[in-house]
């Protein structure tokens, strides 16, 4: 069958690096789209029209259009129309900065509009106004419903970011395309591709099972 | 004293409350019993601003309050206690009862935990400080409930069918605090199911329905000998 | 903008996006179909009593869930055929790759729905004499729609998305011909902005289409 690891091992500490990449452009999606997703909720939650209409639409659109077109959008739009020149990270971050942060959108409205609007009647019927009744007691019970899926989340971004490979950004798939490429060891290097993305998103989607069910209780 | 003057509300297109006229004296313990969707709790909050009304006014100790933007500060004279979901899960008992206390009164944390201690004391869950609420009973829950309303010290206390979601063993301890608290003095507005009970401690019963007070009058005199038709059959099946 | 929307040129070729569009659409349809059908045998697997389907079933959803679609379909069209020494064409590889996909979260979402069922409704079909494959076929699997449906939806649409993925192994569809037709003819945001708009509105419509079923067929009434 003529498998032959030794390029792939060699290439090991090119496809770690890669690795570091996914994680780090991953973690700086999430985080700043968390941003995005927690205004785009405000919005969605709040009483004035044009606001909520303009997010659930924002949201719906981008949800409707793949990813890797996001990307091509985000690789193009800048140099083209705005005369910009943008890094391949900024291009890879800023498409999944949007496609993280609508789907932030959604695990975040949902998990505040779990909490029993009783709780809020309480809060308020003591007398706390409506800032202290989201702080202390919407809040967070609201993020306790919230971690699990936001966890869920991260593991969708770290596998999305294999997208940024197709604009060149070297992350693990492009570590891997290239170590393919200059090899033609194929099976070899995507199944430790495999493998080692499993490795990063395995650990983290139990840790999401495990909060989901402790939250429960 | 509570005073309803003519005050309309509207759910929507469904009118909730038809021109309802109450009046409230200071100290009163007053009941409030009728068939389900009548509008008794949608009442009840209007006195402490959870809900809003379309026409008509109300007023609280020559205060008028429908139109107040001043909401905090009417509901720390107003406590309240609803069916469910009251105490917070994810604050311990004694975090619960102190929140308002920090938060609104702005008291200190000894003497915040001083006063939880007393309340609870009186509803008899003072052993319950630092349990959590889903620890305990719906009993004990609604009991922790009140505590936490009687900490406020509000003058006026309401009560919104606080037994009705509970296990019937569990509806006499509930009771009884109630009972107790009956010779605080405060004015204490009870929506209930629970005849007998109402019967029992209130000085006045007032007989909702369809959004209007159709009777009102001392526990016995309405209960026994009710004026209306709609009245009696109520009670005699509710009291079968 | 100092650029000129200029989508003359790019209408001689709109039949290549067309062209193009249903091969996605056919594409999704396959993977939709064959992969609920495969994802409710794994799903079955995982929650078999018979513990070797169980780990079978965990290993594959957890596999095929925990690794990035694109490297999936890189491993199915490449290191495959280096595997087996069959030879798959990019369309076929790129089909199987995300009908093994699927297949995982569907697996993980109907197993969902299998557990949320109460344990009265099966208890009782069982005392009313139903045999395992009629209990299966006429309580569980239907109930199991009903419920799921919605997350369905969602993966479904998530597929449809999912083929643009194909463009990286030439497979004809939407995504690949726009980019064979900004290599054309040069008007790179014009074909891409058109390209979400169809792809947004073959959303919109699948969405639609998809509620309307859910209303019609797949609502628990109250």
């Amino acid at each position: 069958m003529g498998f032959d690891w030794e390029p792939v091992i060699r290439y090991f500490p090119l496809l770690v690096k890669g690795a570091f990449f996914t994680i780090l452009l991953s973690a700086l999606s999430l985080v700043t789209g968390t941003c995005l997703g927690l205004v785009l909720a405000i919005f969605q939650l709040s009483k004035l029209k044009p606001l909520k209409i303009f997010s659930q639409y924002f949201v719906l659109i981008i949800r409707s259009i793949p990813l890797l077109l996001l990307l091509f959008l985000a690789f193009y739009i800048p140099p083209i129309i705005f005369k910009l020149d943008t890094s391949k990270f900024f291009t890879a971050w800023i498409a999944l900065f949007l496609y993280s942060g609508v789907y932030a959108t959604e695990i975040i409205r949902s998990g505040i509009q779990s909490i029993p609007k009783l709780q809020i009647e309480s809060g308020l019927s003591l007398g706390l106004n409506k800032r202290k009744v989201m702080r202390l007691i919407v809040l967070p019970q609201a993020l306790k419903t919230i971690i699990p899926p936001y966890i869920g989340l991260y593991t969708v971004v770290i596998k999305d970011s294999s997208l940024a490979s197709v604009i060149g950004y070297i992350e693990l798939a492009r570590a891997t395309r290239l170590g393919v490429m200059s090899t033609y060891r194929s099976f070899e290097f995507y199944s430790v591709a495999l493998a080692l993305y499993f490795l990063i998103c395995y650990p983290l989607s139990r840790y999401s099972k495990k909060a989901e069910l402790r939250g429960g209780q | 004293m509570i005073e309803f003057k003519n005050v309309n509300k509207f759910f929507g297109n469904h009118q909730v409350l038809k021109n309802t006229n109450l009046l409230i004296q200071e100290g009163e313990k007053v009941a409030i019993v009728g068939p389900s969707g009548s509008g008794k709790s949608t009442m009840l909050r209007c006195i402490n601003r959870l809900e809003k009304i379309q026409s008509g006014e109300i007023w609280l100790d020559g205060k008028r309050i429908d139109n107040t933007k001043e909401e905090a500060q009417l509901r720390q004279k107003v406590g309240i206690v609803f069916q469910s979901y009251n105490l917070f899960p994810h604050l311990k008992i004694q975090e619960n009862v102190t929140l308002a206390l920090k938060h609104v009164k702005k008291l200190s944390k000894s003497r915040a935990n001083t006063i939880a201690y007393d309340v609870l004391k009186k509803v008899h869950l003072e052993d319950k400080l630092h349990a959590y609420p889903l620890q305990l009973s719906g009993g004990q829950q609604q009991r922790v409930a009140i505590a936490r309303a009687l900490a406020m010290d509000p003058p006026i206390l309401l009560f919104d069918e606080i037994t009705s979601a509970l296990d019937p063993e569990l509806i006499g301890e509930v009771l009884d605090v109630l009972r107790e608290l009956s010779h605080s003095g405060k004015t204490m507005i009870v929506v209930t199911h629970e005849i007998n009970f109402a019967r029992e401690v209130s000085d006045r019963i007032i007989f909702f329905d369809e959004g209007c007070v159709i009777e009102e009058g001392e526990p016995n005199e309405i209960i026994d000998n009710p004026k209306t038709e709609r009245v009696s059959t109520f009670f005699a099946k509710v009291l079968k | 903008m100092t650029y000129f929307f200029q989508m003359g040129e790019a209408y001689k070729y709109i039949d290549l996006l067309i062209k193009g569009m249903w091969l996605t659409l056919s594409l999704s349809a396959l993977s939709i179909i064959i992969g609920l059908l495969t994802g409710w045998i794994v799903a079955i697997w995982k929650v078999s009593e018979k513990k070797i389907l169980s780990i079978i079933a965990s290993v594959y959803i957890e596999f095929w869930r925990n690794t990035p679609l694109l490297i999936q379909v890189f491993f199915v069209y490449y290191g495959f055929t280096a595997l087996t020494g069959l030879s798959f064409t990019a369309y076929q590889a790129g089909l199987l790759a995300i009908i093994l996909n699927t297949t995982a979260y569907n697996a993980e979402i109907l197993r969902g729905g299998i557990q949320a069922i109460p344990k009265v409704q099966i208890e009782a079909a069982k005392a009313l004499g139903l045999d395992s494959f009629h209990i299966w076929y006429t309580v569980i699997i239907p109930y199991v729609h009903r419920i799921v449906f919605p997350s369905l939806i969602n993966q479904f649409v998530l597929i449809i998305l999912g083929t643009s993925l194909l463009s990286v192994i030439a497979v004809p569809e939407l995504m690949n011909e726009a980019k064979e037709l900004q290599a054309l003819t040069g008007r790179t945001i014009e074909i891409y902005l058109l390209i979400a708009g169809i792809y947004v509105g073959i959303i919109f419509i699948f969405s639609a289409i998809m509620r309307f079923i859910e209303g019609k067929f797949f609502t628990l009434r109250h």
